[in-house]
């Protein structure tokens, strides 16, 4: 009988062990409880570095380039994965269905605009840290989010605004103007409280200098000719920013941090994943060492990709072949089976060697991507005051004149610049030469009204005037009862 | 609830039992004794002698003998498990012996379901129960293997040739989108995990195929398998019951019989089918003459003195070796029986540096006296050595050993001048043979597991029961990537090492009945289960290593700034409160109801509890008298059953908010860590839904020559866990929530006729087939769900109402543009030569939107044969089975079509036979242009027709024959063939290849290479 009892008794035990619900409440223990992460220093600022690798996401910028560049007259790619959505680019067939719409374009921002919520919102709730420090949080906060907003606007046009984490989860496009005014009065708030250039606590933080440019070229972007003028001034008056003497140096690895970038993805290839993947797509098929530009030679260790990121030729054929950054258009080669390759016998097979790390590993590169640099500004000053005075005043043709005289090559002036249609056509033709493989021809080409008719000219069939901004993500389409698709699409 | 539930049952029992024992009062009993014996005359032990109507019992000692105090006008019921049961009329004796005989008609086997047994025919649910002598012969690594289409409505297909990969098996097709469709394994009574404990891959094997969990366990030991199919076979198993339940039971010994079995085999493996690439002549050939079409740049000609070339394939593969050996030793004494086995397994991977070892060592130790007590021990214990050869789905520069062989330019040396692997700065994907050189990787798995249980007998006819059981299962996973391959060298060799431990104990209490009266049967079982399951892992790699020797067995030596190290823990616990009523009026009426409760730790808060209900009916219409008077049937039964399953596969945790590691982040040229918002809150979440109906007819006939059973389902799942997007402007892009239903219909029959049967010569014939139907009815409020990955960009199967899940999607080839074709039709820039695409939209260009459903990754119907010839000692056995209506996307052709570079080695034929003007088919394009439409990878010529016809096994066998009462008790020699012949219009490797071993979404990529095997064995018992 004992053991009936025992046996029965540990029916029960089992039994009212199981009762209770208790012991299904389970926490991830390899996980962060909110109220640890958003209570501390340390938690807000990790929350703030994913705000920053939002927007950072080293090895995605090659597609980020290349979506700005393949779309116009300046680039072209063949062959490999990547092609396939390249393609697309090319011909204009882009659709909302091209997953790189929610994977780069969209997707990054919109958590960069979470996490900087979360820290805005919570950062009252951190005990450990100064006043001071909350407000830089803040701002650095409100900074990124206020980029982020730029980035998708010039992408996709208005778009959500969400600017706190108990939004609507399906939220409508903001109406234009309501997402203009609060890129412009975030940045426009948050300067103050930003560190100096050079004074941030590492380099690739946000200063008042990113502040500055990101506010000068949102404004120039959306035409806001005064705004944009001013605000490069502004920066111009902060009086640290300077263009790098020497042009084809100004990207390497060992000048990093240099006074002409204001601001910039960092990129290491110390580890995987944390570099610059652009160069490997860039360099041509079984790429050695070029007499042109000898300080470059490849490695058995650096990946040389099978997709290739090529310049077209009517492009090039622009250059003066005296200008300093023409170096950077790589034309002959010697290939891994020591044969001398002339890329220029083939058509549209020339590549741009902006970005090259002698110690790249696989397909790790160290060199940082310019996001904002002194040349731009300088341009969007220059481009600004000759719509302002319906010409080129001197300060315009000075600005510009800064940037053509570091590529060697003549001034401009009233003689051969005589009018403002010619200044604008100068500015443009002077930002593809300066600007190859950073991502600024597409922007460009649409303010100056050229994206869809340069297209048409290259024969691109499909290309249409709502070409100008890419759909909306099927994904957030399909996702969002309250959103409404671009249109043309 | 379930307190109360319990305790009314104990009640309920308690009161029938009084009722019981109060009948047994009246006349004067009587002293019966006598000897029970064997066929052979033997004394048996442990026979039960049971007074006919009553619970009084004993047990017959050693010598077979028995005393029993007895009405003299009742009957006396002798009961073993390995004999017949017998009942005798006292009638006023006193002495009474009994012979008992050898059961042998299958109807009164003893099936196990889930919590308990029952004799086959009173099954009222679909349940499938194979012996051991039933499973498929020859080289078997693991379980799945020997079930491999023998069971109706159990598709089985082997996704990879590789040994030891996962198998993936499907009960009645598919429940789920996203939780899994693997059924839940019960061995010995214990739930076993089948994940594997290192999720990921290692350091070069992106996606690698999974290993099979169930490796660990010896196909040997096993004594049985029962497949439980419909709802009310599953719904026992409540939260985990839908995708069905696979039930092993491990071999006992027989009480009278001490034996020691061998088995042993060797066998030798061969490549069934490769790749047929173009050789180097044939290459350049075809590249030059698509350069001198325009398709190429001069710059791309193949030159040079390439001899015969490269054949890079044949330089991955090797003829190789399989072996086998099982010792056991079975027996038992008094009340203890035993069964105690070691094995060796061993098997090379036909691809150099692949292959698996295993040992496996088990213990079944059980002692009981009938309707006394019970207890008992099952121990399983097991180590397997995996050898991993270069294998993924990495592309390009990523790839591995297969994909760089079948892409590597076949007119390029293996080594360049000065003996280095030569690299041709045509190729960017690796040397083939610096990859199967120097990506390696070695896998240790230890795993036990076991069940430990005491049933005791309050009364004969109550007992209780309680088993306890743990399963550890342990891997650590190491790879090695040589400085002298393309992606070692940049850090001069890269070491990765993955830990994972799998850990799981369970607590299991049941109260089970048995009344039996007149025309009344009841069989009844209450109980509550604790479980628990947890996940460690642990990875690191490391690189930069300065002097590259010793690898991972030293990952330190390595560059310490290079380290990447990472852990997770996880873990969950399932409560269930279980219950079953099995009742037989007349031995006509069958009914049973059932129902679970579990309660989840991978439940949101509102849903911590799910239901499961079931029920069923059977009648056995051959017992009714209006059936007596034909004895065409000795068995019609009609069985109809109504239940709810729940299927919980998803990840733990998925309803908590909470903050993970982020992507890290760089300022000046430090690298920073960062945490990010992990996901949403979702207190509703909870399980999937399965509602099944079945209704089946089991008949027997001609004397039992012809039996075999014809079953319809409907299987509709509901609150399908579904990974919904979610807007990402709001910061997520997804979300687990319950949405959407699909409904599974289908019919599978299965029969054993046995043709011949005469003393020397007899024939058995066992086909079946099975018919499967999905369609996906509702995904909430999303139109569809496109899949891509897997290496296809753009989507690759979409998920749509109306149709079968995950079918392929992409756009239909109608031929070929042709030189005198009206090329105003189209505003796309086409040319003679180029693919001809269906315009579905008719607006003059291909996009997206001409995009269709190209066909289903799963087939129509399935089908099996085997067939056992046998004349006096020889037997001939065979094995073919089917599958008819499934596609398979072709990556090989993918790539044929849309090459990533001219000077890639591709398939064969379709180059060989391209449209020229000189040859203006319409089967294949010039692909002088390949791109020049888009990359429209998915369409109807690289997704085929997977249908096929498998000669699986032949095997022939002899038993030699022996003298009687000698040492050796039998001895048989066998040779097995598997894998021999195939018919399948399928133009890749194999129609059942899927690289990645996606659940659902099917695409052969690269495929490890499926082996032909031969095997030769030798089995003695002594």
């Amino acid at each position: 009988m004992r053991t009936i009892k025992n046996f029965l008794l540990l029916l029960l035990l089992v039994a009212s062990i199981s009762g209770c619900k208790k012991m299904l409440d389970l926490t991830p223990r390899d996980e962060f409880s909110p109220g640890t992460v958003l209570t501390n220093t340390a938690g807000i600022k990790a929350l703030l570095f994913s705000a920053y690798a939002g927007i950072q996401s080293q090895p995605n910028y090659r597609f980020s380039l290349n979506f700005a560049e393949v779309c116009t007259d300046v680039s072209f790619n063949t062959g490999g994965n990547e092609n396939l959505i390249y393609t697309q680019f090319i011909n204009f067939t882009w659709d909302p269905s091209v997953g790189q719409f929610a994977g780069i374009c969209w997707t990054p921002y919109y958590r960069t605009i979470r996490d900087a919520n979360l820290v805005i919102e919570n950062i009252d709730n951190v005990g450990d840290a100064s006043e001071d420090l909350k407000r830089q949080l803040v701002a650095e906060s409100r900074f990124l989010r206020a980029y982020a907003y730029t980035q998708l606007y010039n992408y996709f046009g208005p778009v959500p605004l969400r600017t706190a984490t108990t939004d609507d989860v399906a939220l409508p496009k903001a109406d234009d103007g309501t997402i203009k005014t609060f890129i412009e009065t975030e940045l426009n708030d948050i300067v103050g409280s930003l560190p100096d250039p050079s004074k941030e606590e590492a380099f690739g933080r946000a200063t008042k200098g990113s502040a500055l440019a990101v506010l000068t070229k949102f404004l120039l972007n959306i035409k806001s000719w005064q705004g944009a003028a001013d605000a490069a001034k502004r920066l111009m008056d902060l009086n640290y920013y300077e263009l790098y003497p020497v042009f084809k140096d100004m990207f390497k690895v060992e000048h990093e941090g240099n006074k002409e970038m204001i601001w910039v993805v960092p990129c290491t290839n110390a580890k995987v994943n944390m570099g610059n993947w652009f160069p490997s797509g860039a360099m041509p098929l079984g790429f050695k060492y070029s007499e042109q530009l000898p300080e470059y030679t490849w490695t058995s260790a650096i990946q040389n990709f099978a997709t290739k990121y090529k310049l077209r030729d009517a492009f090039i054929k622009t250059f003066d072949t005296t200008d300093k950054r023409y170096v950077l258009v790589l034309r002959k080669y010697v290939n891994t089976a020591n044969r001398v390759i002339d890329l220029t016998a083939t058509p549209n097979s020339t590549c741009s060697m902006k970005y090259f790390d002698n110690n790249g590993l696989k397909n790790e590169s160290g060199n940082d991507i310019p996001l904002l640099r002194y040349a731009d500004i300088l341009l969007a000053r220059a481009e600004a005051l000759n719509e302002l005075n319906g010409g080129p005043t001197t300060e315009a043709f000075n600005l510009i004149n800064l940037v053509r005289s570091r590529a060697g090559i003549g001034d401009l002036n009233l003689v051969n610049t005589p009018d403002q249609q010619a200044f604008r056509d100068a500015v443009l033709r002077e930002r593809g030469w300066e600007f190859i493989s950073e991502g600024k021809r597409r922007e460009d080409m649409i303010r100056h009204g050229k994206f869809v008719s340069s297209a048409v000219q290259r024969g691109v069939v499909n290309a249409k005037p709502t070409h100008v901004l890419f759909p909306i993500p099927q994904s957030e389409i399909d996702a969002n009862p309250n959103i409404v698709q671009n249109a043309g699409y | 609830m379930f307190y109360k539930f319990i305790i009314k049952s104990i009640v309920f029992i308690c009161i029938l039992q009084i009722s019981a024992a109060v009948t047994l009062f009246g006349q004067n009993p009587v002293t019966v004794t006598g000897t029970v014996t064997d066929p052979q005359s033997q004394p048996l032990a442990a026979v039960t002698v049971k007074v006919q109507g009553s619970d009084d019992a004993v047990l017959t000692n050693e010598r077979g003998q028995y005393t029993i105090r007895v009405l003299p006008t009742a009957a006396l019921e002798f009961n073993h498990v390995s004999f017949l049961p017998q009942t005798v009329e006292v009638g006023g004796k006193t002495l009474i012996d009994v012979q008992l005989q050898q059961k042998d008609n299958a109807l009164d086997e003893v099936v196990v379901v889930g919590y308990g047994t029952v004799k086959k025919s009173d099954v009222t649910g679909s349940v499938i129960s194979l012996k051991a002598t039933d499973l498929s012969p020859g080289a078997n690594v693991n379980v799945q293997q020997m079930l491999q289409g023998r069971a109706s409505g159990v598709q089985i297909t082997q996704s990879s040739g590789e040994p030891g990969s996962a198998m993936n098996i499907k009960v009645r097709g598919i429940t789920s989108i996203n939780a899994g469709n693997n059924p839940l394994y019960v061995i010995d009574g214990m739930p076993v995990n089948d994940g594997a404990p290192v999720g990921g891959s290692g350091a070069f094997a992106a996606d690698a195929n999974p290993r099979n969990p169930l490796n660990s366990l010896n196909p040997s030991d096993i004594a049985s398998i029962e497949i439980l199919k419909d709802a009310s076979a599953t719904a026992i198993y409540g939260s985990r019951g839908s995708n069905g339940v696979v039930m092993i039971t491990t071999k006992s010994g027989s009480a009278n019989r001490f034996s020691i079995n061998l088995n042993s085999y060797y066998g030798f493996q061969e490549i069934a089918r490769m790749e047929k690439d173009l050789t180097a002549q044939q290459y350049h050939d075809v590249i030059n003459a698509i350069i001198a079409d325009g398709g190429g740049l001069q710059s791309d000609t193949v030159s040079g003195d390439y001899g015969t070339g490269t054949d890079w394939q044949s330089q991955l593969y090797r003829p190789a070796n399989v072996q086998s050996y099982d010792l056991s030793i079975s027996g038992g004494a008094r009340n203890t029986r035993y069964f105690i086995s070691a094995g060796v397994f061993d098997q090379e991977g036909v691809m150099k540096n692949s292959g698996t070892t295993r040992y496996t060592a088990r213990v079944n130790l059980e002692n009981g006296v009938e309707k006394k007590y019970r207890i008992g021990i099952n121990l399983s214990t097991s180590y397997i050595k995996d050898k991993f050869s270069s294998t993924g789905r990495g592309t390009n520069e990523d790839g591995a050993a297969i994909y760089a062989a079948i892409n590597y330019d076949p007119t390029a040396p293996i080594f360049d001048a000065n003996g280095n692997y030569n690299r041709s700065p045509f190729m960017n994907v690796d040397n083939p043979v610096a990859l199967v050189n120097g990506e390696t990787g070695i896998g240790n798995s230890y795993r036990t597991f076991g069940t430990l249980f005491g049933e005791y007998f309050i009364v004969p006819s109550l007992s209780a029961k309680l088993r306890l059981g743990g399963d550890i299962n342990s891997t650590r996973r190491n790879d090695w990537i040589a400085p002298f391959t393309q992606s070692g060298r940049p850090y001069n060799g890269v070491a990765s090492i993955l830990t994972g431990t799998k850990s799981y104990y369970m607590g299991e209490g049941t109260l089970n009945y048995n009344y039996a009266k007149e025309d009344h049967r009841i069989n009844a079982v209450a109980g509550a289960t604790y479980e628990h399951f947890s996940t460690n892992s642990f990875s690191g790699n490391g690189r930069g290593f300065a002097l590259p020797d010793l690898t991972y067995y030293a990952i330190g030596t390595g560059d310490p700034t290079q380290n990447v190290i990472g852990s997770g823990f996880d873990e969950n616990v399932l409560i269930s409160y279980l219950g079953r009523i099995n009742y037989s009026f007349k031995d006509k009426y069958l009914l049973t109801a059932s129902i679970r409760a579990d309660g989840s730790g991978r439940f949101g808060a509102n849903n911590k509890f799910g239901y499961f209900p079931s029920g069923a009916i059977a009648w056995k219409i051959n017992e009714e008298s209006f059936m007596s008077e034909s004895d065409l049937f000795n068995e019609l039964k009609l069985r109809l059953s109504y239940g709810v399953t729940g299927n919980q596969n998803i990840a733990n945790y998925l309803f908590i908010p909470s903050f993970s590691v982020a992507n890290n982040t760089v300022f000046g040229n430090n690298i920073y860590a960062s945490i990010f918002p992990t996901r949403m809150e979702n207190p509703d979440l909870q399980w999937e839904a399965a509602e099944q109906f079945d209704a089946g007819l089991d008949f027997s006939l001609l004397d039992r020559r012809l039996s075999g059973s014809i079953e319809y389902y409907r299987r509709r799942t509901t609150n399908l866990l579904v990974g919904l997007p979610l807007p990402a402007s709001s910061g997520f892009t997804n979300q687990t929530r319950n949405i959407g239903s699909m409904r599974n219909t289908g019919v599978d029959i299965q029969l054993n006729a046995s043709i011949i049967k005469t003393n020397n010569f007899s024939w058995d014939l066992n086909p079946n087939i099975s018919f499967y139907k999905n369609v996906v009815l509702s995904i909430g409020s999303l139109g569809n769900i496109i899949n891509s990955g897997l290496g296809i960009n753009g989507g690759l199967a979409i998920i749509q109402p109306g149709s079968p899940i995950q079918s392929y999607y992409g756009y239909e080839i109608v031929g070929t543009w042709q030189t005198n074709d009206d090329f105003s039709v189209t505003k796309d820039n086409v040319q003679p030569g180029d693919v001809k695409y269906l315009d579905l939209n008719g607006d003059s260009t291909i996009t997206d939107r001409d995009r269709k459903i190209l066909g289903q990754p799963f087939p129509n119907y399935t089908f099996g044969i085997s067939s056992l010839l046998r004349y006096k000692q020889l037997s001939l056995n065979f094995y073919i089975e089917g599958s008819q209506g499934a596609s398979l996307l072709y990556n090989s052709m993918v790539d044929a079509y849309f090459p990533v570079s001219l000077r890639r080695n591709k398939l064969a034929e379709p180059y060989l036979n391209r449209w020229t003007p000189e040859n203006p088919t319409n089967e294949y394009p010039s692909f002088v242009h390949p791109v020049a439409q888009g990359q429209r990878q998915v369409n109807s010529k690289t997704v085929m027709d997977a249908s096929y016809i498998r000669l699986q096994s032949v095997r022939l066998s002899y038993d030699v024959p022996l003298p009687q009462d000698k040492r050796i008790r039998a001895l048989s020699l066998f040779a097995t063939g598997q894998n021999l012949a195939i018919i399948t219009n399928y133009k890749g490797i194999d129609p059942s290849a899927n690289a990645g071993a996606g659940d659902i979404m099917r695409l052969d990529f690269s495929s490890y290479p499926y082996t032909r095997t031969y095997t030769f064995g030798l089995n003695v018992e002594f």
